[in-house]
């Protein structure tokens, strides 16, 4: 019985990811490529703000860059949707019960379908650029298990307690931009002073970035420790949500349907 | 017949203000007891803001009461019929039917299977594998309810007034809800439309500021809920002040016993007859209610020597002691003008004719 209703919340979870994607495929003329083309934006401003304007970029910028902005965008694309996830399913809220919980894990599955699509591409060109495929590529899946753990803890928790405290809303925008300038993007947090790399390394998404560049490019070190704790956050963060999101399951359609 | 569902002083408060510092609490419902049983339809009647909306999301188990049980036969299930569920324009219908259904509790496989079923009985064809943005108000609601129906809940909960969409849209799916309602399912109706409860219920329950003043027979129950109603609204204008002020005051507090305490004549237009009655009224207002006659009823406010004369469901006069005697004119009028048009004596005072008359009669 148990069991059963499990799974049907589940199909109905990769249903409505897929039904996500599908209008949102359809809605725009160009569709699928936006995906695409919204990393290859943000490169070309970077691109030619550091390397062309102020010669800052080094060897290898392109790739340095490229891999932060599509691990980022995973990330906020991902923290953004799903805190908006129950407040914005308000409508069905009200009407029917849904396990509240299927609300994060759609924006989260149809999130990180988009990105996946992306990160093959990526992969494709960081074969051509690298001009190799290194056997430390094996470990990438556990670099995104991690990071998916931790878009789902984050945005989880706060997909939780926008609906009660709807001042969240503002501070999610503000706070990802600053996290932005802060994970090392677009420069090599290795480059400053230990001091200073301390502060910027309590970023999870700062670590994590380091790693896949590791991995990726051989820049720098995976280093473990700090990403087991990245891990470790992300689980507990994922736990609370779970927790905070059965508990608060039938109190939702009350604070929503005002 | 064991019931599907049970509430047992039920009660739901919200919190007005902020999370963390709620400032004042409201029961929207307050010591709600009913069931349900197998294939009966329960109406339930009650003004804007009575708690019927919030009776239904707790019969739909979508929110947890704040007091009392709710019991459901083991795995009942009770929705609410939403028409467009989750509905996207830019999904076929193929897909929302799917999408829809699984919301309501479907699983993927029934779903699949049922589709067949669905593009037939919604008869949409071809454009079943079309976006929806294609579809008129009335395709809408035929795939609507097709879907509804194939989620196949034990309890359908109806709630007329939510039925959102354009004028067609709402009259097309109003038309397939009443078809449904008459079949054998177990359906709890709301409805603005008090006549509708009245036809199409077995039994019914008036809500009234979130507590259940009285349930029974639909038409009963209906005499009550109109009487009540405009009861408040004499008092209203007599005191000028918002009917929503007489019904949350004391005097709102139990209406069914207050309208006990009206003493029911179950001999209905006999009352005049009874003057003895009147002069042994006790003390304080009394009001004489014909029972089960929503259609004629005469209200008596002895201590002020008022008198309230309600006709029909539509006209209230009040005025002094005079208005007895224009009472008895009129049902000697309406008796004769009803059997010369050969119409039924209460239907003939529901109607407009009669309306005109009251206003012409006690006008003098």
């Amino acid at each position: 019985m148990m069991t059963a209703s499990v799974l049907k919340y589940l199909q109905l979870s990769f249903y409505r990811a897929y039904v996500d994607l599908r209008v949102e495929a359809s809605q725009s003329h160009l569709g699928v490529i936006w995906w695409i083309l919204e990393p290859l934006v943000y490169l070309a401003a970077f691109y030619v703000i550091f390397e062309v304007f102020l010669q800052r970029g080094g060897e290898g910028f392109v790739g340095f860059l490229l891999c932060g902005l599509v691990f980022w965008r995973w990330f906020d694309s991902g923290v953004k949707k799903l805190s908006m996830s129950i407040y914005s399913a308000a409508g069905l809220i009200s009407q029917v019960h849904v396990p509240k919980l299927v609300f994060p894990l759609v924006d989260f599955l149809s999130v990180t379908f988009r990105f996946l699509f992306v990160f093959i591409i990526f992969l494709v060109f960081a074969y051509f650029y690298a001009g190799e495929l290194k056997a430390e590529w094996f470990i990438l899946p556990l670099l995104l298990l991690v990071q998916g753990v931790l878009i789902f803890g984050v945005g989880g928790v706060l997909a939780a307690l926008t609906p009660l405290i709807p001042d969240i809303k503002k501070v999610i925008d503000n706070l990802l931009m600053v996290m932005f300038y802060m994970s090392g993007i677009f420069f090599d947090i290795t480059r400053l002073s230990p001091e200073h790399q301390q502060y910027l390394l309590m970023n999870p998404m700062a670590v994590l970035l380091q790693s896949y560049r590791a991995v990726i490019f051989d820049v720098g070190s995976v280093d473990w420790l700090r990403l087991m704790l990245v891990a470790g956050a992300g689980v507990l963060l994922s736990l609370l949500s779970l927790w905070l999101l059965l508990k608060l399951d039938r109190y939702y359609p009350r604070v929503l349907s005002r | 017949m064991k019931d599907l569902i049970a509430l047992e002083g039920v009660g739901v408060c919200y919190k007005e203000g902020a999370f963390f510092t709620p400032q004042s609490t409201n029961w929207v419902l307050d010591n709600v007891s009913f069931s349900v049983k197998p294939g009966e339809t329960l109406g339930i009647v009650g003004r804007n803001g009575a708690g019927k909306s919030t009776l239904l999301r707790l019969l739909a188990d979508i929110i947890r009461p704040d007091r009392g049980v709710v019991t459901r036969r083991g795995g009942v299930t009770c929705s609410l019929l939403t028409l467009q569920l989750g509905f996207n324009s830019f999904l076929s219908g193929r897909e929302n039917a799917i999408n829809g259904g699984m919301l309501l509790g479907a699983s993927r496989e029934h779903m699949e299977s049922a589709l067949q079923e669905i593009k037939d009985f919604s008869g949409l064809g071809n454009s079943f594998d079309m976006p929806l943005s294609s579809y008129s108000s009335g395709m809408r609601a035929r795939l609507g309810f097709s879907v509804a129906l194939q989620a196949e809940p034990e309890i359908l909960l109806i709630d007329e007034a939510l039925g959102v969409g354009d004028h067609e849209f709402r009259q097309k799916s109003s038309e397939m809800m009443r078809e449904w309602i008459r079949s054998d399912k177990t359906v709890i109706f709301v409805s603005h439309d008090t006549s509708a409860i009245g036809s199409l219920c077995d039994r019914a329950i008036w809500l009234e500021s979130g507590q259940v003043a009285c349930e029974g027979e639909p038409n009963e129950i209906l005499a009550h809920y109109y009487t009540y109603d405009k009861v408040v609204q004499g008092i209203a204008s007599d005191m000028g002040v918002p009917e929503l002020a007489v019904r949350k005051s004391d005097f709102g507090r139990d209406p069914l016993k207050k309208l006990n305490q009206f003493k029911l004549d179950l001999r209905g237009d006999r009352v005049l007859e009874e003057k003895k009655y009147l002069d042994n009224a006790s003390e304080g207002v009394e009001y004489y209610v014909p029972y089960k006659r929503p259609a004629t009823s005469l209200l008596f406010e002895e201590e002020c020597g008022r008198v309230v004369w309600v006709e029909g469901i539509h006209e209230v006069v009040s005025g002094g002691w005079d208005l007895v005697d224009r009472y008895e004119e009129y049902q000697q009028l309406a008796g004769q003008l009803a059997a010369r048009l050969r119409q039924d004596k209460e239907e003939f005072c529901r109607g407009k004719l009669s309306r005109d008359m009251v206003r012409l009669l006690s006008s003098g």
